[in-house]
């Protein structure tokens, strides 16, 4: 079945769930002033029960494939709500995707004002390679992991000079409070890995002299690696110029900020926009991909390629009528992770309780 | 019709006349039929003039028969058997009965022998036609390294190969191509080592082709290929013997066309396609050195001008001050837009690369006159062209001759077409989104199963020698789609 790798999963986590937490904390959340990637842990400490539950049921049924054990767990019946609810907040993710990449395209390319066509290409682009199938969509993100490091070494080794950890005071910023409302936004954007565990099969995929399978703490791990990841880019971001808070906070602004700040030579930018572009067209293509393969295992008689189609028309409407603009994907990030995180428990406690005292952990009955 | 048996008459004339017919020997003035006599009975040797050597044909094949006195417990039914085993004193020799595969072996230039009262024919191996010698290879040039390369022989190159894999488990199998003008190919590969299920799928593939005649060893290849519609070849062609023994002891297998001084290599993924030959001749350090030169040439031929003009247009603030300046100054009098002025470049540099391939060699120094003075000096004076862009298409051309695979260096010009366009119409952000949508697209591709950009993505084990190329005694591993545990590991000690 079209079904990422588990390597593939991989890549493409760090990549687009990366970037998308790291654009929630830096440019959604410019509240969080100097305590940005405390914002980034604390979404990752609000999400964990989700990716606990996550790894309960795979421990459930080490064998399946994810999707399998969530149908196994949680019923077909409860299974299809709760993989229509995932799709769900994959599909308003590609709609964030694509009106992130609008946001970012703008401010690059100053013809491009009307929306539509700083919108519709990346989503096109996103809809070739995601028909192409899991392999397409992982493979980009790995090869964009094995290029990145030559972007990012030059980027940082400009840099070594200009990080002041000063800019990081003070540790807390504006407060709890607020670390934890920013925390609620990050934990929205590393929502979509229940999705990106779900539409992997936990093997390779092509040709392998030898048959290896994902264990079930490398979703964890990943996460982990992902949030970690996040957090020491807002780190080095934050390093590298002042954090006040009494300007306009919009995207632009704050992907101006990030992008040509005044302590970046400017040949540094094009190694910057070539990171961000390339991160942001891999998290389109993810999110459109699982969307449509999440709606092929709630529909199975919807052939792929229409759901690829269908999934990209609604994205581009949701974004095209600015239903996933900065303030509203603010405010619904917090309820993708609350969606997501009930979806994996209930599924867990299902799984649990179907299991009763059945082996392997029931002791033998003497 | 090709395929069906029509069975040896033990009438001579009978075999005789119907070979004629099939020969059409009113018109085809070449084919030779020299009747004698042998053993007190009528015989008849049949073979195209020019294709059967005439020389070891009259000492080795109609001499030692013509004096063959008769053997009395030798039935008439028995004779080419009896004569085939203790007459002919040639190497390779059969009997047949079947008149279609006879007539397909004297097309291929060997000798038939009827004779009279027998229902076999002899076929004896008498090939011998003027071919041209192993020569230098001419489009894979090294600098270091063995300077043979493939003829248009099947046999000679088959020798070749054995020459270079002196090993038992070398396997050439016999093959054809073509329904109904059959040429002959052989499939080569190292048993143990090439995965088992990957030959058979060359072995299908091969078979499955119902086009009537293979003209050409590329026309086999596009047969062959998996996806006729990607930029980029999905097989690999080579004329170099040690290039194809390498990817024989890697787990590849190899295809050998006859009339073609080429050898098909599949499976073949996109860094197969990047490697020359001589990376591994030289020491690590300088292969490593010269594919990292290779691949930053392949970067530039693919997104150069895109980037020019992406950066000239719509990021002008990511160029230095000094260098916008310049660049502005230059274009002052240009009329014409950067993306037309790119484009007639291109243009321009297509057409020198054709002439260049075609130009007959006495007039070949002509063209240099013509790209280098016409197209680049006089164009600048003229201000058709700034003069940065003659720079940035010479780089590019240099970036796309640097590739080793012809045909992936017409693919990424092609490529770079549409990178120009993309950057012309959404600078930076439309050069990421095409090369987001090629290199999506390559990663989903596979040829015989096995990923074309395997092993970066998806990833597998391998050796060190994708772009580095790091000592040979790191170098344990076969490609990852050989046969597990192969004998052709290295041993562990």
């Amino acid at each position: 079945m079209n079904r990422l790798s588990y390597r593939g999963a991989v890549a493409l986590g760090i990549v687009s769930l990366g970037t998308r937490a790291f654009f929630a904390a830096y440019v959604d959340s410019p509240e969080l002033l100097g305590a940005l990637w405390l914002g980034v842990l604390a979404g990752g400490v609000v999400f964990l029960p989700a990716v606990a539950a996550m790894y309960a049921v795979q421990r459930l049924r080490p064998d399946d494939a994810p999707e399998d054990a969530l149908v196994a767990c949680a019923g077909p019946v409860l299974a299809k709500i709760f993989l229509a609810l995932l799709a769900l907040v994959t599909l308003y993710d590609a709609a964030s995707a694509a009106r992130i990449l609008m946001a970012s395209s703008i401010y690059e390319e100053q013809r491009l004002a009307a929306p539509y066509l700083a919108v519709l290409p990346a989503l096109l682009a996103a809809a070739l390679v995601a028909l192409s199938g899991a392999n397409g969509v992982g493979g980009a993100a790995g090869l964009f992991m094995r290029f990145a490091p030559f972007l990012i070494l030059p980027i940082i080794g400009t840099h070594l000079g200009n990080y002041r950890p000063e800019h990081l005071l003070p540790v807390l910023g504006m407060g709890w409070p607020t670390i934890f409302t920013g925390a609620g936004k990050v934990a929205g954007a590393l929502a979509p890995i229940a999705a990106l565990w779900l539409v992997q099969s936990g093997r390779q995929t092509g040709f392998a002299q030898r048959e290896r399978r994902a264990k079930p703490w490398l979703f964890p791990a990943l996460y982990g690696a992902i949030v970690l990841l996040a957090a020491t880019w807002a780190v080095l971001a934050l390093m590298l110029e002042t954090n006040v808070f009494s300007v306009p906070q919009s995207r632009i602004y704050r992907l101006r900020l990030l992008l040509s700040n005044g302590s970046s030579p400017t040949y540094l930018q094009l190694l910057y926009v070539t990171l961000w572009y390339g991160a942001l067209l891999c998290s389109q293509g993810f999110s459109l991909f699982a969307t449509a393969r999440l709606t092929t295992a709630i529909a199975p008689k919807c052939p792929f390629p229409l759901a690829i189609w269908l999934c990209a028309l609604a994205a581009a409407l949701i974004a095209g009528f600015r239903l996933a603009e900065q303030p509203i994907a603010q405010r619904l990030a917090p309820w993708q992770a609350v969606v997501t995180g009930a979806v994996l428990l209930l599924t867990a406690i299902a799984g649990y309780i179907r299991k009763g005292g059945k082996a392997p952990c029931a002791p033998p009955k003497s | 019709m090709p395929g069906e048996e029509r069975p040896v008459s033990p009438d001579l004339s009978e075999n005789i006349a119907a070979l004629r017919s099939t020969m059409r020997a009113e018109r085809n003035k070449d084919f030779v039929a020299r009747p004698f006599m042998c053993m007190g009975a009528e015989a008849c040797a049949m073979f195209l003039e020019g294709m059967a050597g005439s020389d070891f044909l009259d000492d080795d094949v109609l001499r030692p028969l013509m004096k063959h006195a008769p053997v009395e417990r030798v039935s008439p039914g028995k004779r080419a058997g009896y004569l085939l085993a203790c007459a002919i004193p040639m190497s390779q020799g059969q009997l047949s009965r079947d008149l279609n595969a006879l007539a397909e072996e004297l097309v291929n230039g060997q000798t038939v022998i009827f004779l009279d009262g027998c229902g076999e024919a002899i076929l004896l191996d008498t090939r011998k036609y003027d071919m041209r010698p192993v020569m230098n290879p001419r489009t894979e040039a090294v600098v270091i390294g063995a300077q043979e390369g493939f003829v248009e022989n099947l046999r000679t190159n088959i020798t070749l190969v054995r020459r270079y894999l002196r090993s038992s488990a070398l396997i050439t199998e016999p093959m054809s191509v073509g329904t109904k003008i059959p040429t002959r190919c052989a499939l080569l590969y190292l048993d143990g080592v090439a995965n088992e299920a990957v030959v058979a799928r060359v072995r299908q593939k091969i078979a499955a082709i119902d086009a009537p005649h293979a003209l050409n060893c590329g026309a086999l290849a596009q047969l062959l290929e998996p996806r006729p519609f990607l930029i980029f070849p999905q097989i690999l062609q080579t004329e170099r013997p040690d290039r194809t023994v390498a990817a024989l002891t890697g787990g590849q297998v190899a295809i050998l066309m006859d009339n073609a001084p080429y050898a098909l290599i599949l499976p073949t993924t996109l860094f197969d396609l990047l490697h020359a030959s001589d990376d591994s001749f030289m020491r690590w350090q300088y292969g490593t050195f010269l594919r990292v030169v290779r691949l930053l040439g392949v970067l530039t031929a693919l997104y150069l001008p895109a980037l020019y003009i992406a950066v000239s247009t719509n990021h002008s603030h990511m160029i230095p001050l000094k260098l916008l300046t310049s660049i502005a100054e230059t274009r002052v009098n240009v009329p014409f837009s950067i993306l037309a002025e790119v484009l007639f470049m291109e243009f321009a540099f297509f057409l020198i690369n054709e002439a260049g391939t075609r130009i007959p060699t006495q007039i070949g120094s002509a063209l240099g006159i013509v790209g280098a003075l016409i197209l680049g000096q006089a164009a600048v004076s003229a201000s058709l062209i700034s003069p940065i862009l003659i720079i940035i298409v010479a780089l590019t051309g240099l970036g796309n001759y640097v590739v080793p695979n012809y045909s992936m260096g017409v693919g990424i010009q092609i490529l770079r077409l549409a990178m120009i366009l993309a950057a012309a119409f959404m600078g930076l952000y439309g050069i990421l989104i095409a090369s987001y949508v090629l290199f999506g697209r390559l990663s989903a591709v596979d040829c015989l199963g096995i990923p074309y950009l395997a092993p970066v993505a998806p990833w597998r084990p391998h050796n060190p020698d994708l772009v580095a190329r790091l000592p040979i005694w790191l170098q344990n591993r076969l490609n990852f789609y050989a046969e597990g545990n192969s004998w052709l590991k290295k041993e562990q000690k």
